[in-house]
């Protein structure tokens, strides 16, 4: 059948005489241009008409559904693209956060595995605590607003952690690693960083209110917001000490250094709050 | 560029009734209209008449008619070449008595082969043609688009005006009425 369906495939070499094919073409041309109306911009040339054949052609061309769809892919993807990298370096306010933020959330959807997963939300934690020291560094807004976009970036990279924690429980239970002491040291480290919070809070309160019963005593802005920063800082490292803790599969050193940046985030609210809000203290508090 | 894509654009403009994609369109279609025509007559003066008048005709359609009724150009040029050969033999009323006159456009191009098989091979080729021509016209027709000319079932059948599932048993039909007349 295979043979047969070839040899009805070489008729194809039937073809008509190149005399007549031509002749034929001639008459044809005479009989169309001599019946169709005359096309008025037959005779024109220079840069118009060629735009003009240019445009129609590619008119043409882009609606093709296949080019329509190709299009639209490349402008969102391209477009995402862009935006994702003009939105790099916004902080809070800007006119691109949103797009940074937006392109996040799309990042982490696209993303599949736990583990790359909880990659992501430490590198996005890392990302709001930049912030936090782009929006103190950066003084235009006033106080109160200040405050509340850092609340907001704190308690987002809050969740960020508690999520990538969520995200570590849930590998290690997969993995079956020494599964039940893996969840004891969790266990373990959650209490010793809860036992640690509280007590640094206890300790920071004291200095804070002994501060305030002294005249100047306090620290000065600018010191306040080198403190800040210093957190922030420490907040950073501990996070880039979670991600390569994460690269060599180690969980539970993961964990505890999620917990440390926990804490020191913790830390950075309670010195930024000396700036004089003092029902902060109580509002941050309730959060928890 | 691909052939559907190809006849999308020259349907568009055509639609536009542009000559210049008539002309476009003549250079990419007549020989397949001509070997189509040509295995419905049997004749080679009687197909490059026919084939002819279908251009002329298919013209004066889309200048006259809207086109958009119809999937694709090509769909197009075959209705128009299969009625153009109904109202030949309408006025002929004479069936085909011979298959094929003549074999000699075939083109056998592959040099290599020592005479005896390339005498093989035409003898091969003549064969077919011949026993195509003793099969009944639907056959015939059916052959020609799928094998010859490569349109696609769903094409055949929108220019058959048939459902494809039907079209798809006739070409199995034809393929072994073939075989028999081969063997």
């Amino acid at each position: 059948m295979k043979n047969l369906n070839t040899q009805l495939n070489n008729l194809k070499n039937i073809k008509p005489g190149n005399d007549y094919k031509n002749k034929n073409r001639e008459l044809l041309l005479t009989q169309i241009y001599n019946t169709a109306e005359a096309k008025p911009a037959d005779f024109s040339f220079g840069f118009s008409a060629y735009f003009q054949q240019f445009s129609s052609d590619f008119v043409d061309l882009i609606a093709q559904p296949a080019m329509v769809v190709g299009l639209v892919l490349v402008s969102i993807l391209g477009g995402g693209l862009f935006g994702a990298t003009a939105s790099k370096g916004t902080k809070p306010g800007d006119s691109l956060y949103v797009a940074k933020r937006i392109s996040e959330k799309t990042q982490l959807a696209l993303t599949f595995g736990e583990k790359e997963k909880v990659q992501l939300r430490i590198g996005f934690a890392g990302n709001r605590v930049e912030e936090i020291e782009q929006v103190l560094a950066d003084n235009k807004q006033n106080e109160a607003e200040t405050k509340k976009t850092v609340d907001d970036l704190v308690n987002n990279v809050k969740s960020e952690v508690g999520a990538a924690k969520t995200g570590l429980q849930k590998i290690s239970k997969n993995a079956n690693i020494n599964a039940k002491v893996t969840e004891k040291n969790i266990e373990t480290v959650e209490q010793a960083s809860t036992t640690k919070t509280a007590q640094t809070k206890n300790e920071e309160d004291e200095v804070f209110s002994a501060n305030l019963g002294k005249e100047n005593a306090g620290i000065s802005t600018k010191e306040r917001e080198v403190v800040v920063v210093k957190k922030e800082e420490d907040s950073k490292a501990l996070l880039t000490q979670a991600k390569e803790s994460l690269k060599s599969d180690d969980v539970a050193q993961t964990l505890s250094a999620l917990e440390k940046v926990d804490e020191a985030i913790d830390k950075t609210v309670d010195s930024g709050e000396v700036k004089g809000v003092e029902e902060t203290a109580t509002t941050t508090e309730l959060k928890k | 560029m691909n052939s559907g894509i190809k006849d999308k654009i020259l349907f568009r403009k055509l639609e536009k009734k542009d000559k210049d994609a008539f002309v476009k369109a003549y250079d990419y279609y007549f020989d397949d209209i001509y070997r189509f025509v040509y295995f419905k007559v049997g004749e080679k003066e009687t197909a490059e008449d026919l084939t002819s008048s279908v251009f002329l005709k298919t013209w004066d359609f889309i200048l006259n008619n809207s086109i958009s009724d119809y999937k694709t150009l090509r769909a197009l040029f075959y209705k128009i070449a299969r009625t153009t050969i109904i109202d030949y033999y309408r006025k002929k009323s004479t069936q085909m008595e011979e298959a094929v006159d003549t074999f000699d456009y075939l083109d056998i191009k592959d040099e290599g082969q020592d005479l005896e098989s390339k005498i093989d091979t035409k003898m091969d080729y003549a064969q077919v043609i011949e026993k195509i021509g003793e099969l009944k016209d639907e056959y015939r027709e059916i052959l020609i688009l799928r094998f010859v000319n490569e349109l696609s079932v769903s094409e055949i059948a929108d220019i058959l005006e048939k459902e494809a599932g039907n079209v798809r048993v006739t070409i199995h039909r034809a393929l072994n009425a073939l075989k028999d007349l081969m063997k």
